[in-house]
């Protein structure tokens, strides 16, 4: 089962762009600031370099949000065309607005990671960053037992599972990124594989696999819908 | 008439080339046949760990252990932390619930496990990069790349299924009450940093915790007080085993930033060192637990370790375990 998914763009008027992404209780905004001038110890001379600064929803930064920065810079800095922008800076900030669970274990860190990188990708989007490719994120748990997917698993549900995954595909369906925790097969992180792409990668050629309702909340095809309306509503004046 | 003679060619010795063009420097060397990294180890080769336990005469247990030019030392410090009056059940504290936690919260309390370890932080993991470890070392506060090193290696100790140690062996009771916990301080230093600290760092803290021998804690009802007694040496409990490997992943035909050419082919070089680590930017670490199941996979930097690729991983992961565990149980 699939939660439901929402997503808005381009709401914080002074950073070059922005994007949020609410899954279930987990709730990220994300801005990104760039091109701009890179301090001297990190300018490279023929690329662009990124920084991801992660924000938490209560308290000071620690060495949780330091985890979830490398691994948010490590699924985002490929995408973006570093070698469009040589010596200068581009800066992802996010701000983690709500938590799925009330206390800092781990459940509750591995439900942030996939949020988060759905809102950098759109920050990135609407900041019109050149990028390879789009990247989408999801979590899928491998329950206990009876050997179920659930993709977009609850608090509740990670409780159950034997293993949980956070994988990240692009448009066409290539992994990304992958963090999964837990006891598992080959086999089993095979078919977890599928369940992501499924749900991330936009379908080429038809419609016909998901009914639409479903289809908009996931998140291949919700990132498609919002990118659509934000470049509707930049043409209008052609209309 | 003379004609001038031609200049010189325009080259230069091998380690300025791997100065001015690190890439296309492991690149070239790849592209030999055999494809053979600057190390000289073939692409799927790790480095031969060694391993010394209880070096350090201070910590109640320690490890030494060396792959290649990465060496770090590990100790294991225990303090106890004694409960006060009332802290057993709430903890002495107020929680605020949203609706339909508070079942959560419940379970939480009677399978004590996990969330007793995470709750009272009775595992505290730290590794520390050692001054002139290596090239890219700056002195100051810990770099950022050391504060997710921790973090990564205190996610592999409170795996969110099985924990590698039992809550059990922490505690310290008497009739039945919980008095108190054995609090275990992990701290790794590294000596030497020749890429891949992760791997090390992870098999010296099994190896530190297995060669750990605790005095044996007790409650004493007449001083209210817990009492070691110096006699007698216990070890801790330990889950199942298991043993990371990490890898970078770097395509023959991409130059920097490049579109990627036809015939090129996707290498994974394992156990990466740290000239390997800065050229190659996507990177796979799989950790393999006793019996051969997977326990973490994490991916991260690129698009070019598809199914094949990470199934080859998990592959020589499972043969690196083999490797470790040997060196391990060796030497504890």
């Amino acid at each position: 089962m699939v939660s439901s998914n929402a997503a808005s763009i381009g709401f914080l008027p002074r950073a070059d762009g922005s994007g949020s992404f609410v899954s279930g209780r987990t709730s990220i905004i994300a801005s990104v600031t760039g091109p701009m001038e890179v301090r001297i110890r990190d300018e490279h001379p023929q690329k662009a370099h990124v920084e991801v600064i992660v924000r938490p929803a209560i308290g000071v930064t620690s060495t949780r949000e330091k985890y979830l920065e490398a691994r948010l810079l490590s699924a985002l800095k490929p995408l973006i065309l570093r070698s469009n922008h040589p010596r200068t800076l581009i800066q992802i900030v996010v701000q983690v607005v709500q938590t799925a669970g009330t206390d800092e274990n781990a459940s509750t860190t591995l439900l942030l990671l996939a949020p988060a990188m759905n809102a950098a990708v759109l920050a990135l989007l609407d900041a019109a960053v050149p990028l390879k490719s789009v990247l989408a994120a999801t979590t899928v748990a491998f329950m206990k037992g009876s050997g179920g997917v659930v993709v977009e698993p609850g608090l509740d549900e990670l409780k159950n599972s034997a293993s949980t995954h956070v994988l990240a595909f692009t448009s066409t369906g290539q992994l990304g990124f992958v963090e999964s925790d837990g006891e598992f097969e080959y086999e089993d992180f095979e078919r977890v594989v599928e369940a992501g792409r499924g749900v991330c990668s936009v379908e080429q050629k038809g419609h016909h696999a998901m009914d639409t309702e479903a289809k908009y909340h996931a998140v291949g095809e919700l990132i498609r819908k919002i990118m659509s309306q934000k470049v509707e509503m930049d043409m209008r004046w052609r209309a | 008439m003379e004609s001038p003679a031609p200049a010189p060619a325009l080259s230069f010795p091998p380690q300025t080339f791997q100065k001015l063009s690190p890439s296309s420097y492991l690149l070239r060397h790849l592209q030999a046949t055999p494809p053979t990294r600057p190390s000289g180890r073939s692409p799927s080769a790790f480095r031969e760990p060694t391993v010394h336990t209880n070096s350090l005469s201070h910590a109640h247990g320690s490890a030494v252990v060396r792959t290649g030019d990465t060496a770090v030392v590990c100790g294991v410090r225990a303090e106890i932390l004694s409960l006060k009056y009332g802290d057993g059940k709430s903890q002495g504290r107020v929680t605020v619930l949203r609706s339909n936690e508070d079942e959560e919260l419940m379970n939480d309390e009677e399978d004590g496990g996990e969330g007793e370890l995470r709750s009272r932080n009775l595992i505290v993991t730290n590794l520390e990069l050692g001054t002139g470890c290596s090239r890219d070392y700056h002195p100051g506060p810990p770099s950022d790349f050391a504060q997710t090193t921790t973090s990564r290696l205190h996610r592999l100790i409170l795996s969110s299924t099985s924990s590698l140690i039992s809550p059990s062996s922490l505690r310290i009771i008497h009739d039945d009450e919980i008095k108190a916990y054995w609090v275990l301080y992990i701290d790794v230093l590294c000596i030497s940093l020749d890429g891949n600290v992760l791997d090390t760092a992870w098999a010296s803290i099994i190896a530190a915790l297995r060669s750990t021998r605790l005095p044996r804690a007790f409650w004493d009802a007449d001083s209210e007080s817990v009492l070691c007694d110096p006699e007698m040496k216990l070890g801790l409990q330990l889950g199942p085993l298991c043993f990371t490997a990490s890898f970078g992943v770097v395509s023959t035909g991409a130059e920097e930033d490049g579109e990627e050419q036809d015939g090129s082919k996707v290498v994974i070089l394992s156990d990466p060192d740290e000239f390997e680590e800065g050229v190659c930017e996507e990177a796979v670490m799989i950790c393999i637990r006793e019996g051969g199941t997977i326990a973490r996979i994490e991916k991260g930097g690129g698009l070019l370790c598809g199914m094949e690729g990470l199934g080859e991983c998990v592959r020589m992961a499972r043969s690196r375990y083999e490797t470790w565990e040997k060196a391990v149980r060796d030497a504890v």
